[in-house]
C-alpha cells in the first residue's frame, strides 16, 4: 500500500518548540501566588517518629505551611491505582510516622520561594526511635515485626499449566538475578495543583501517564467529588515507566487544598531517585526439563521480587511475569511461584515492560546457558521450541498473532552474518587480553491489554468549520511520538496534512475515562481508535458532500481536504464547505463520537544479536555490533521506531554493564543517588546499531503495526550477557555485569 | 550584587546574591526555562548554555561568574525569528524525542560548532558525552549537528 505519512519519518510532535526551548513542561510553568514544596525524608530506613519539631522551619521568612501526619489526611491509598474499586494494598499515606525507608516522607515545607522552600525543610527536626530493618527480602522474612501490619509479603497462588512432574527430560537449573536500577528519564518528576475554594475546583498539572489515575488517588486521599478535580497532562520528559504511578500530586493536591494556591513539588534527581519509584531487584531459580531432541517440556519458575518499602503495583508485576514465560516457546508444563516482599529500601514499581524484560532475561538466559552447555547454536535451539504463528500462550486466552519468530530468527542470522562470525570467533586467541563473544535473545510482548479490563480508546473527533480536526482522547506522550503517530493516522485517513488535525493530551475535564498510557497501547488501541473514528468521519463528509455536490456519496473520492466527484473531479467542495453545510442545515456539528474496544493482543517479536569484546585486563566489556529485529506489523513513524530501540539498547547496556543504586550495609542509605556515581551510558559508548523492522501487518492493529515501545527493551540484557559468557566461556548471571564482577569471576576461574 | 551582562545579545542589569546558580538565575528571575535541571552537578548537560563562545553547565556556573561576560541560551539562538541551523537540523533529523536534553544538546553543539566548524564524528561524540539524551541513541543527534556544521560553512563562504 502506498500511503502519505504511516511508514514516512515524521518528525515528532512540537519539535519545533522543544528545539526553541519554548516548550512547556510542568516545571516551567508558573501561576501567580505559586507556592514552593520541599520534602523532608526519613534519614532512617526503619523507625516510628517520635516527634517533629517544625518551629525553626516555621520561622524562616517565607514559609507558608509546614505539612506533617498532623495536619494532613492519615487515609492509605496505593500510588499504582488507577480505578478506586481495584484491588490494591492501600499501604501508603502522605506523610508517615512509621517510616519504612530511608526517603520516607515524614512532612513537607511550603514557601513563597524554592530557597525558602529549601531552607526550611532542613530545619525541620524530626526524632525518630529506630526499628530493625531488613533490606533484603531474606532478611525481610525473618523480620521480628514485619514492615507493614498486613501484606508485608505476598506470594502469589502458583499459576501452572501440564504436569512439570510428569515431563520427561533432563533437569537443567539457572539463576539470574538483578540489581536495584533508576529510569534516568531526563525530566525529574514534578507536579503542579492550585486548589480554589471559593470554587471549590482542584487542577493539577503532571507528567503523568494516567490522568484517571491521579484523579482517583487525589479525590480518594482529599475526599474530593471527581468532577471537581481537573488533572491536566503536561508534555512529559521521559517516562520508561518512572511517571506510571502516581506520587507528587497527592502531595500537592493536599498542599494547595490546605492553602488555597497553587502549589509546585519539583524532585531533583537525588529525590527521583530516593522516593518514587526504581526497577525491583529479583533473584529467580528456574528448573527446565529438557528432552534428547532439545525440546524443552516442562518450566518450573520461582521469583522473589523485593518490593521496597510498599507493595504497590509488585505484586501485579508478578503476576503479570506468568504469562510471559508461556508465549515465546511451546512449552507443555509450566509452573510459576512468585513472592512480592517488602523491604526497608526505596519502592520499586513500574519499569518499562512491566515483568517483561525480566521474564525475557531469566528464560533466555536459561535458553543460553543450556545451548551453551550442550555446545547447540542459540538459534537452532530455539527453532525448534518456539511457538508457531497464531498460537496463544498458556495461562491466557487470545491468539497471539502472527508471531514471526521464525522469519525473525532467520533474518536476524543472515543479516547479522551469525554464521560467519561464529567462525571467525571459534578460532580466535582464548589466551589473549581481548575476547569477543556473540548473543541473541529472543522475546514478544503485548500490543495492549485485552483482555484485562480497562482497555478501550474512547475519541471524539471533530471537524472544525474551517476543515481543520480536533482529535479528542485521553493519551499521554511519554515523549516518544505517541502523538506524532495518531495524527499520522488521522492525516492519512483524511488525506489532510498532519498539521491541520490537532490532539491535547490527557485532561480529565474533557477525556472520556482512561486508564492510561501503559503495556504499549498507544499506537494498537488508541491508533485503531483514531483511524475508525477517522473513517465514521470520512462517512459523514461524503454524506454531507453527497447534499453539497448532488451526487451519490458512492460517487464521491477526498483528498488534499476536498470531497470531489471521481470521475468528474472539477465538482468538489471543500471540508469547511461541508462543516459549514451542516451547521446551516440543522445537520450541527461534524462530530464523531467512537468507542473501540479491541478484541485482540499480538505479540511483537523481538530478536536481538550482538557482539562484545571483554578487556581481560580490565574487566570492562564494549559492545562492538547489535542487530535488533523487530515484527512491529507497521512502522507508523519508522524514525520514532528507530529512536525507541536505540534508546532500549541504551537503557538495556545500562542495565546490564553499569546501572546500580546502592546501598549502604548498615543504614539502608542510598549511596549513590546522584548521576555522578549512578552511571549511565554515553554517546561515545554506544555500539553502530542495526535495525531491521519486520513489516507482517496485523489484521486488527491501525494499518497493520503492532507496539514496539517496550518489546524492544526485552531482549536486550539476555542477547549481552549472553554474549559476555560467550566471551569468557562462563555464565555470569548476577547483575550488573561489572568490571570488577568479572574480574573477580576470572580469577575465581583461575 | 548588581551583575551587568549580556544575555542572548542584550545588555541587562540586575540584582542577584552572587553565589546563585546561573540556571536559577535565568530559570527563576528571568522566566528563560529552555535550560533544564536534570542532575544539578554537571553531570546530564540539560542545562547547558553559552558563556562567552564555551557551553558550560548552568548548574554549575554561579551569578557572580557572568558579572561582565556574555551568556547565550537556546532562546538566544536564532536570528530575527528564524531558527539557528542546528535546531533545524535537529529536527529535520529527527533527532528530538522527549525534547528535555534537546537545549542543552543544541548548546553543547553550539560551543563546539564556535571553536570547530568542522568536526569530525568523534569530536562531536566528545562534545555531547557530557550530555544525556535517555530517549535514542545519539546517532540522530550526531548526524543533525554534523548537518548544521555544513549549514554554518556554507553561511560562513557566502
Ligand atoms: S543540570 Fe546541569 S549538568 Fe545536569
Ligand atoms: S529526547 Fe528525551 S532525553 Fe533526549
Amino acid at each position: 500500500m502506498n500511503h502519505t505519512y504511516i511508514g514516512k519519518d515524521m518528525p515528532i510532535e512540537n519539535a519545533a518548540a522543544k528545539a526553541m526551548g519554548r516548550l512547556v513542561y510542568c516545571g516551567d510553568m508558573s501561576l501567580p501566588h505559586m507556592a514552593y514544596m520541599k520534602l523532608v525524608l526519613s534519614p532512617v530506613a526503619h523507625g516510628i517518629v517520635r516527634a517533629i519539631h517544625t518551629e525553626k522551619a516555621a520561622a524562616i521568612p517565607g514559609v507558608l505551611a509546614v505539612l506533617t501526619p498532623d495536619n494532613t489526611p492519615a487515609i492509605t491509598y496505593d500510588r499504582g491505582r488507577v480505578l478506586a474499586n481495584q484491588q490494591a494494598p492501600a499501604q501508603e499515606t502522605i506523610f508517615s510516622r512509621h517510616v519504612r525507608f530511608a526517603g520516607d516522607r515524614i512532612a513537607a515545607v511550603v514557601a513563597e520561594t524554592p530557597a525558602a522552600a529549601l531552607e526550611a525543610a532542613a530545619l525541620v527536626e524530626v526524632q525518630i526511635d529506630p526499628l530493625p530493618a531488613a533490606f533484603t527480602p531474606e532478611d525481610a522474612l525473618t523480620l521480628e515485626q514485619p514492615i507493614h501490619d498486613k501484606d508485608s509479603v505476598i506470594t502469589l497462588p502458583t499459576a501452572s499449566c501440564g504436569d512439570f512432574d510428569e515431563e520427561v527430560g533432563e533437569l537443567f537449573t539457572h539463576q539470574t538475578s538483578t540489581q536495584r536500577i533508576t529510569h534516568v528519564a531526563m525530566e525529574n518528576h514534578c507536579a503542579l495543583a492550585d486548589y480554589d475554594p471559593a470554587t471549590r475546583h482542584m487542577t493539577i498539572w503532571t507528567p503523568t501517564q494516567s490522568v484517571f489515575g491521579v484523579r482517583s488517588v487525589v479525590c480518594t486521599v482529599l475526599g474530593l467529588p471527581m468532577n471537581r478535580v481537573r488533572v491536566i497532562k503536561t508534555p512529559m520528559g521521559g517516562s520508561f515507566g518512572c511517571k506510571q504511578e502516581m506520587i507528587l500530586e497527592p502531595l500537592v493536591a493536599c498542599a494547595a487544598q490546605m492553602l488555597g494556591r497553587p502549589v509546585m513539588l519539583q524532585f531533583d534527581r537525588r529525590e527521583v531517585m530516593l522516593c518514587t519509584v526504581l526497577k525491583h531487584p529479583l533473584a529467580s531459580q528456574v528448573q527446565a526439563k529438557i528432552d534428547a531432541a532439545h525440546k524443552v517440556k516442562g518450566l518450573r519458575i520461582d521469583v522473589t521480587l523485593d518490593a521496597g518499602a510498599y507493595q504497590s503495583v509488585s505484586p501485579d508485576y508478578a503476576e503479570t511475569m506468568a504469562k510471559k514465560f508461556s508465549w515465546v516457546y511451546d512449552i507443555p508444563s509450566i509452573e510459576y511461584r512468585a513472592r512480592s516482599v517488602c523491604t526497608n529500601t526505596p519502592v520499586s514499581g513500574s519499569y518499562r515492560g512491566w515483568g517483561g524484560p525480566e521474564v525475557a532475561l531469566i528464560l533466555e538466559n536459561t535458553m543460553n546457558a543450556y545451548a551453551k552447555k550442550q555446545g547447540l547454536d542459540p538459534i537452532d535451539f530455539r527453532l525448534k521450541n518456539i511457538l508457531p504463528p497464531f498460537s496463544q500462550g498458556k495461562f491466557i486466552s487470545y491468539n497471539l498473532g502472527s508471531l514471526p519468530f521464525r522469519e525473525a530468527l532467520q533474518a536476524g542470522r543472515a543479516r547479522f552474518q551469525w554464521d560467519a562470525r561464529k567462525q571467525a570467533l571459534a578460532s580466535q586467541d582464548r589466551d589473549g587480553r581481548y575476547l569477543k563473544g556473540l548473543g541473541m535473545a529472543l522475546s514478544t510482548h503485548t500490543s495492549g491489554y485485552f483482555p484485562r479490563r480497562l482497555d478501550w480508546g474512547r475519541v471524539i473527533l471533530k471537524m472544525e468549520e474551517d476543515g481543520t480536526v480536533q482529535i479528542n482522547l485521553c493519551v499521554h506522550d511519554h515523549g516518544c511520538g505517541e502523538v506524532t503517530a495518531l495524527k499520522s493516522i488521522a492525516a492519512e485517513e483524511l488525506r489532510l496534512s498532519p498539521d491541520e488535525i490537532e490532539l491535547q493530551e490527557g485532561d480529565t475535564a474533557y477525556n472520556a475515562l482512561d486508564n492510561g498510557c501503559y503495556t504499549s497501547r498507544s499506537v494498537y488501541v488508541l491508533g485503531k481508535a483514531v483511524q475508525e473514528a477517522s473513517q465514521s468521519l470520512l462517512k459523514e463528509l461524503y454524506r454531507y458532500g453527497a447534499c453539497l455536490l448532488q451526487a451519490p456519496p458512492e460517487a464521491l473520492f477526498h483528498g488534499g481536504g476536498q470531497v470531489f466527484v471521481r470521475e468528474e473531479p472539477s465538482r468538489a467542495c471543500t471540508y469547511s464547505d461541508i462543516a459549514y453545510y451542516c451547521a446551516d442545515h440543522g445537520a450541527g456539528a461534524l462530530m464523531i463520537d467512537h468507542n473501540h474496544i479491541p478484541e485482540s493482543n499480538p505479540g511483537p517479536v523481538a530478536a536481538h544479536f550482538c557482539q562484545v569484546e571483554v578487556d581481560r585486563l580490565t574487566g570492562q566489556c564494549q559492545v562492538t555490533d547489535y542487530l535488533a529485529v523487530h515484527d512491529v506489523g507497521q512502522a507508523i513513524n519508522p524514525a520514532s521506531c528507530r529512536s525507541q530501540v536505540a534508546s532500549a539498547l541504551q537503557q538495556g547496556m545500562g542495565f546490564v554493564f553499569c546501572e546500580k543504586i546502592q546501598l549502604d550495609e548498615k543504614t539502608g542509605r542510598v549511596k549513590n543517588a546522584d548521576l555522578q556515581r549512578y552511571h549511565v551510558v554515553r554517546a561515545a559508548e554506544l555500539p553502530p546499531l542495526d535495525i531491521l523492522f519486520i513489516e507482517q501487518p496485523d489484521e486488527k492493529g491501525p494499518y497493520g503495526a503492532k507496539s514496539l515501545g517496550e518489546a524492544c527493551a526485552l531482549p536486550v540484557a539476555p542477547a549481552l550477557v549472553a554474549a559476555v559468557n560467550d566471551a569468557l566461556d562462563m555464565d555470569l548471571t548476577q547483575l550488573p555485569l561489572s568490571p570488577e564482577g568479572i574480574l573477580k569471576a576470572l580469577s575465581e576461574r583461575k | 550584587m548588581k551583575l551587568r551582562f549580556i544575555l542572548n545579545g542584550q545588555a541587562i542589569e540586575l540584582e542577584a546574591p552572587p553565589e546563585k546558580r546561573l540556571i536559577d538565575l535565568l530559570r527563576e528571575d528571568l522566566h528563560l526555562t529552555g535550560a533544564k535541571e536534570g542532575c544539578g552537578e554537571g553531570e546530564c548537560g540539560s542545562c547547558t548554555v553559552l558563556l562567552d563562545d564555551a557551553a558550560v553547565h548552568a548548574c554549575l556556573v554561579l551569578a557572580g561568574q557572568i558579572d561582565g561576560h556574555s551568556v547565550t541560551t537556546i532562546e538566544g539562538l536564532g536570528k530575527d525569528g528564524d531558527l539557528d541551523p542546528l535546531q533545524t537540523a535537529f529536527i529535520e533529523n529527527m533527532a528530538i524525542q522527549c525534547g528535555y536534553c534537546t537545549p542543552g544538546m543544541i548548546m553543547a553543539a553550539r560551543g563546539l560548532l564556535l571553536k570547530n566548524l568542522d568536526p569530525s564524528e568523534a569530536e562531536i561524540r566528545n562534545a555531547i558525552s557530557g550530555n544525556i539524551c535517555r530517549c535514542a541513541g545519539y546517532t540522530q543527534i550526531i548526524q543533525a549537528i554534523q548537518e548544521a556544521a555544513k549549514a554554518y560553512r556554507k553561511e560562513a563562504q557566502l
